[in-house]
């Protein structure tokens, strides 16, 4: 099929199997190997990318399934809220093995994305779909409240 | 990753075409969070990587309607819309309960009604609600079309009763003006995972609380598929609604229902749940 | 002893104490850090290998079509093409990379299959087929122990054994007023690290082979693979990938992933790529032992502790790997961090057809530590005392002797965490008294069936390897400086996300009196360090610390002489002070030390150098059952709150409260990561984590939706509280965090529970299952 669908706000189009999940689209069909995996079915989150301003996890969505002209965030886009939490995440030491992280950043900015002043609730809600095996989730919550205060 | 032929119409005739044509051979594809994961992990005959229907280019199946006696569903809408829709809040909010708990943030955003249903997990979010609210489904053929209640088009653990070339077009759930509704469900992780036992109640309070002149109460992941308490429905219709009989109907709901064991839980355990979970919520109902 | 350096305060330090920048982060939070599936090679290959299916079988035959394979482009290999040893060494040598007669548990390799794609290798199982017969298998590590028939180590399927023996037991247990004694089971707990396991081999024909890959212990790799392939040591270099989480499960499984990538490499002479699925690594990788404990304690009504005996049967698997070493510190922690004049230990690891067990975080520690802490808690309410002035009352001071004899003369800093969990948790005004089940079941009359309990557990912690690994306890590093006035090193131990290249470029800079930000760490080559041991019992800080510590001293006195010859002053009287090298009697500024590397290197001298260290000594002497067992201690006290629906018996984590004693928090940030990590897994391990085997020894719950670890959602608030009582061994006074934040929280949490609904718990994960079956057994027995 051929597809066009803006990436981290460039304009791609170009033939790609139907079959072929978002996933391996963007690691392997265009290089950006930010997005990480770990479990290939939903269940971890290290894949999360923003579909169309909607968190999803790009290993159970296939090319086919994405409409046209719809646009990608991933770890390598430029957005101020993106960028403003990845600093947050360095500056707390959020990331310890930094396999969930990139997933984990991009929840993050969907989720103040949709509302900057969430709660502690919400945003333990809006991060529950990735997995972090090493860091207790605390110094993430402590990075994303002050990434809140700078929005 | 996948190897499955994919075939993509842009309408519901199409679609409905394809599938009279292919039968038996072609699956629907909706938000895939399903079958996606069906496939990775050969379950049946989704191991022999069969053609996908995929469903996701007709715009047209996006909908979600109020009518005089309905609420309407498309196929495509997902959890999250269905979470956002201001029908769905105020007309259904026992399913508002059940979808906010579903997986992820990701997986409600991929995930539609549509595909919860037609999965027919007894184990399914959405389904315990929908039986209580005695909801239909439309089914579709090239030249045919009609409603089946739920209890029916559900016949046991990931199967349905649907003509070999019939697509599921839409989800229609009854109005209830002044029932009390509410889901409640145990599951071993409040987030990502799957349910243990759920209980769905619908229920009518005579205008002077003393009897209910209805209830539907629906349990889910204690048979193979969702089931209608109705020993314990009829028990708490015909007699007047008091705390002694709320203990009475825990009981008889323990009597009624038949869970099994597995990865996630044992019988004894489901069973007593089953008596917990609806005196908490004719209690709730009681102090009201 | 290495020679301490005080730091009294942030004030004084350049770089040590300090909330500095984490090195890896800025990679990692743009994903641009390299893991092993972010690496590709050219002509790259992929592996996939044939497992058992059988938990005990004798393999007959192996019919392998290789006319087809070869038309096909896939190469297929079995013990048979192993050019070295079919030995993946770890302690006992019992370990085959590929099963030859036999296969001991569901998942063991047996044949390996090569090809241009992973689809073309899996497509090409079908042309290999092995016929076993099936023989009987034990899970059981009881029944295991001494069994009539099934053998699978040696004669009694005893792998290990360890002890500990102090005073008389029986003599304690007749003085005691009050015997308290049970069976405990633990569960096998996975690693869960986000990033699977995966390696790949690189060969240069079959002259020598490189293997990058996701690990923790290089040198073990480059061991095996070059045993494997019966090649010379040094004809094998291992790199270290970025590794996306480890805990343990990366001590010894990359000796057998890399060796399968390597000798399928070394047969295709082409780069060998081997990622496992989620369900390959849950099924067939290490997972922490389960265990069987049996536990009796003796008190007097005065609350004297008067006698501890303790068996235990750690499960290994199928292979003994680490198992005398995990059961070495199973058996030194089983009585707890208590004063008590008689005990007796015995410690069994014994083989069962199961995956073979391994290193976690804790490493045979928790499976004691929550029958040790259960019993201390059901002592202290048996004679009706305050289980935290009981435990006040038992746990070592400076000066005391542990109970294999040990006597702990310095940094002891028990009672302080003690101290500072119960005054931050607000542990007396939340502690309410036990309720009777009768006052549970009045109270949910009432319609209030939420009860919320505290609990307390007291820990020690062995630091490094003992007595035990002592010769393992050594390690190099290397120090370099470049002209521009940075800074690079080595060592051999490894970043798994721990923080450990942060910690040690903070000691790099404090010692050499350079900023932080111009220190780097080179990735961990085992060609450009000497054999470090494993990065496991952590000690990466503390003995890469100290090698690195000595390497920059030789630096310092190498920059000194330089400077003293220039400036003419005596090269004794030269001092680092805030990044500038001074005179220490007149105080006066020389010269920046970025300067006075650019000297050196101008005055050609020589800019790197070598460090090295090596364990203070330690012994134990099993055969008494006493010895020195570790030559430092770690202490901790967690304090758990727990909300407790006593109908449906789920608990939810309300509170964490972890107090560490670390002697010296070198990076405060890194130190609490560590400590809410360590604490969210030692909470998996108590309330949720359980690996489900299926009668036949197959893993059940293979995927991250059945085996179930917290997300946001099951996290409590922890609240980390570092004490340092500094250790005159560790840099800067540090001891190392690495696993006792996991260690004590199961025992403190099944403690709240007990607090909060009365009912006490023998096994965990502390399923809702569980506690409300516990609550219903009870309501039986006092007959409600
Ligand atoms: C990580 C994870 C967590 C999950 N957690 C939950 C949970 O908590 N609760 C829960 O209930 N579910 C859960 N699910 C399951 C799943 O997300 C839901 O069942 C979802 O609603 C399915 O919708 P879908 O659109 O993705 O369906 P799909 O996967 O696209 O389809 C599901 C089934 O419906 C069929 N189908 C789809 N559309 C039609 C149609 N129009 N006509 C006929 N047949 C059709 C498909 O052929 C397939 O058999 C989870 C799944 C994952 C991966
Ligand atoms: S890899 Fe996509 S959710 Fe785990
Ligand atoms: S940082 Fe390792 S999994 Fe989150």
């Amino acid at each position: 099929m051929n597809v066009k669908i803006t990436i981290n706000g460039k304009l791609i189009t170009r033939e790609v199997p139907e079959n072929r999940r978002l996933l391996d689209f963007l690691r392997e069909d265009l290089g950006l190997k930010g997005t990480k995996y770990g479990c290939d079915q939903g269940e971890c989150g290290a894949c999360s990318i923003i579909l169309n301003n909607k968190i999803v996890t790009s290993c159970i969505i296939l090319m086919a399934q994405i409409p046209q002209n719809s646009t990608v965030l991933t770890i390598e886009g430029t957005d101020h809220v993106l960028q403003l939490i990845q600093e947050k995440f360095k500056e707390f030491g959020a990331a310890q093995c930094g396999a969930c992280t990139t997933g984990m950043i991009m929840a993050a900015t969907s989720l103040l994305h949709l509302d900057p002043k969430v709660n502690q609730k919400e945003i333990e809600d809006g991060l529950c779909g990735v997995l972090c095996r090493c860091t207790g989730y605390t110094k993430i919550y402590d990075a994303v409240k002050e990434a809140q205060k700078q929005l | 990753m996948y190897s499955n032929e994919i075939l993509s119409p842009t309408s519901l005739k199409e679609a409905l075409a394809i599938k009279d044509q292919y039968v038996n051979d072609i699956f629907p594809l909706a938000g895939g969070t399903d079958v996606l994961v069906m496939v990775r992990n050969k379950l049946g005959v989704w191991g022999e990587s069969p053609v996908l229907l995929n469903l996701n280019n007709i715009p047209k199946l996006n909908f979600i309607l109020e009518t005089d006696s309905n609420i309407e569903i498309g196929p495509l809408v997902t959890h999250t819309q269905l979470l956002e829709s201001p029908i769905i809040q105020k007309h259904v909010p026992a399913l508002i309960k059940a979808i906010s708990i579903i997986g992820s943030p990701q997986i409600r955003n991929l995930g539609t009604l549509t595909g919860n249903v037609c999965r027919a997990s007894p184990a399914a979010d959405t389904l315990a609600t929908l039986y209580a609210r005695d909801t239909q489904v439309q089914i579709q053929t090239v030249n045919n079309s009609k409603l089946v209640p739920i209890k029916e088009f559900i016949t046991g653990p990931g199967q349905i009763n649907i003509p070999e070339n019939g697509l599921v077009t839409k989800i229609v759930i009854p109005k209830l003006e002044g029932y009390f509704g509410d889901y409640i469900s145990l599951r071993q992780r409040y987030a990502l995972s799957i349910v243990v036992v759920s209980i769905a109640v619908e229920a009518l309070l005579s205008k002077d609380r003393s009897r209910m002149d209805d209830i539907r109460i629906s349990l889910g992941a204690v048979a193979p598929t969702i089931v209608r308490a109705t020993k314990t429905e009829i028990l708490l219709k015909s007699n007047a609604f008091t705390k002694n009989l709320i203990e009475k109907a825990e009981k008889m709901i323990i009597e009624e229902s038949r869970p099994i064991t597995d990865i996630r839980s044992n019988k004894r355990y489901r069973k007593a749940m089953t008596g917990v979970l609806l005196g908490r919520i004719l209690r709730e109902i009681l102090s009201h | 002893m290495f020679l301490v350096k005080e730091f009294s305060s942030e004030v004084d330090s350049m770089a040590v104490g300090k909330r500095l920048k984490r090195k890896d982060a800025d990679t990692k939070v743009t994903g641009e850090a390299p893991y092993a599936y972010d690496m590709s090679f050219a002509d790259e290959q992929y592996l996939a290998v044939i497992r058992s299916p059988y938990a005990h079988a004798r393999i007959v035959n192996i019919a392998i079509d290789y006319k087809i394979l070869e038309s096909l482009g896939v190469v297929a290999g079995t013990a048979k093409d192993i050019p070295g040893k079919n030995i993946l060494h770890v302690i006992l040598d019992d370990w085959p990379l590929l099963a030859e007669k036999v296969v001991r548990h569901v998942g063991e390799p047996v044949v390996i299959l090569v090809a241009a794609s992973l689809h073309l290798a899996e497509e090409a199982r079908k042309y290999v087929s092995i016929e076993y017969i099936e023989i009987p298998a034990v899970f059981d590590p009881v029944e295991a122990k001494d069994h009539p028939t099934i053998q699978i180590f040696e004669e009694n399927n005893v792998c290990s054994y360890w002890q500990q023996k102090n005073g008389d037991v029986e003599k304690g247990f007749a003085e005691s007023d009050i015997v308290i004694e049970n069976e405990y089971r633990t569960p096998a707990q996975e690693h869960a690290y986000i990033e699977t396991q995966g390696c790949i081999a690189v060969p240069q024909g079959h002259d020598s082979m490189t293997v990058y890959g996701s690990m923790q212990c290089p040198f073990y790799v480059q061991r095996c693979v070059a045993e494997i392939l019966g090649m010379e040591w040094s004809k094998v270099n291992i790199i270290q990938t970025t590794t996306g989480g480890a805990f343990g499960g990366k001590e010894d499984v990359p000796n057998q992933v890399g060796s399968l990538a390597a000798l399928g490499a070394w047969l295709v002479r082409k780069p060998v790529k081997f990622l496992l699925t989620r369900e390959e690594d849950i099924e067939t990788t290490s997972k922490r032992h389960p265990a069987v404990i049996r536990y009796k304690t003796g008190v007097t009504k005065q609350g004297e502790l008067k006698a501890i005996k303790v068996e235990v049967f750690l499960n290994t698997g199928a292979y003994a790997t680490l198992a005398p070493a995990v059961l070495y510190r199973a058996a030194m922690h089983a009585a707890g961090p208590y004063r008590c004049g008689n005990v007796d230990v015995q410690a069994y690891a014994v083989t069962t057809n199961l995956v073979p067990f391994g290193a976690f975080r804790g490493f045979g520690s928790p499976q004691v530590i929550f029958p040790g802490e259960e019993q201390m808690d059901r002592a202290a309410e048996s004679i009706g005392m305050d289980p935290s002035d009981f435990r006040e009352l038992h746990i070592l001071k400076v000066g005391d002797k542990t109970t294999f004899g040990q006597v702990i003369d310095q940094s002891v800093g028990l009672e302080q965490t003690l101290h500072k969990a119960r005054e931050q948790s607000g542990w007396y005004k939340k502690r309410k008294p036990t309720p009777t089940i009768a006052q549970v079941l009045e109270e949910q009359k009432k319609g209030k069936y939420r009860r919320k309990g505290i609990g307390i557990s007291t820990i020690f912690y062995g630091c490094f390897l003992g007595a035990a690994g002592k010769l393992m306890s050594r390690s190099g590093a290397y120090v370099q400086v470049e002209p521009d006035g940075s800074v690079r090193f080595a060592v051999g131990t490894t970043e798994m996300g721990q923080g450990m290249i942060t910690v040690l470029s903070q000691i790099v800079a404090e010692e050499l009196g350079i900023e932080y930000e111009k220190v780097y760490m080179t990735p961990v080559d085992t060609s450009r360090v000497p054999d470090s041991g494993p990065t496991v019992a952590s000690r990466a800080t503390i003995m890469s610390g100290r090698a690195l510590q000595d390497a920059c001293k030789q630096l310092r006195t190498l920059i000194y002489d330089k400077v003293a010859l220039k400036y003419e002053v005596d090269a004794t009287d030269i001092e680092i002070k805030e990044f500038q090298i001074q005179e220490i009697t007149t105080q006066k500024k020389l010269l920046s030390v970025s300067d006075a590397i650019k000297l050196v290197y101008q005055e050609r001298g020589q800019i790197a150098v070598a460090g090295w260290d090596v364990a203070p000594p330690t012994h134990y002497d099993n055969e008494k059952g006493q010895g020195d067992a570790y030559s430092a201690y770690a202490w901790c006290t967690n304090i758990v709150e727990v909300e407790v629906d006593s109908q449906i018996g789920t608990v939810d984590i309300l509170n964490i409260w972890a107090a560490h004693d670390v002697g010296k928090a070198i990076n405060p940030q890194t130190l609490e990561g560590q400590i809410e990590g360590g604490s969210l897994q030692g909470l998996g391990y108590g309330r949720y984590e359980e690996i489900i085997f299926t009668p036949e020894g197959r893993v059940l719950s293979n995927n991250l939706g059945t085996y179930l670890i917290p997300t946001t959602k099951e996290t409590p608030k922890i609240h980390s509280i570092i004490v340092e009582d500094p250790w005159s061994g560790g840099p800067y006074g540090a001891k190392g965090i690495g696993e006792q934040p996991l260690m004590g929280i199961a025992p403190a949490l099944t403690n709240a529970i007990a607090n909060a609904v009365g009912v006490r718990l023998n096994t965990i994960p502390a399923t809702p299952e569980r506690v409300w079956a516990a609550i219903q057994e009870k309501i039986e027995e006092e007959k409600v």
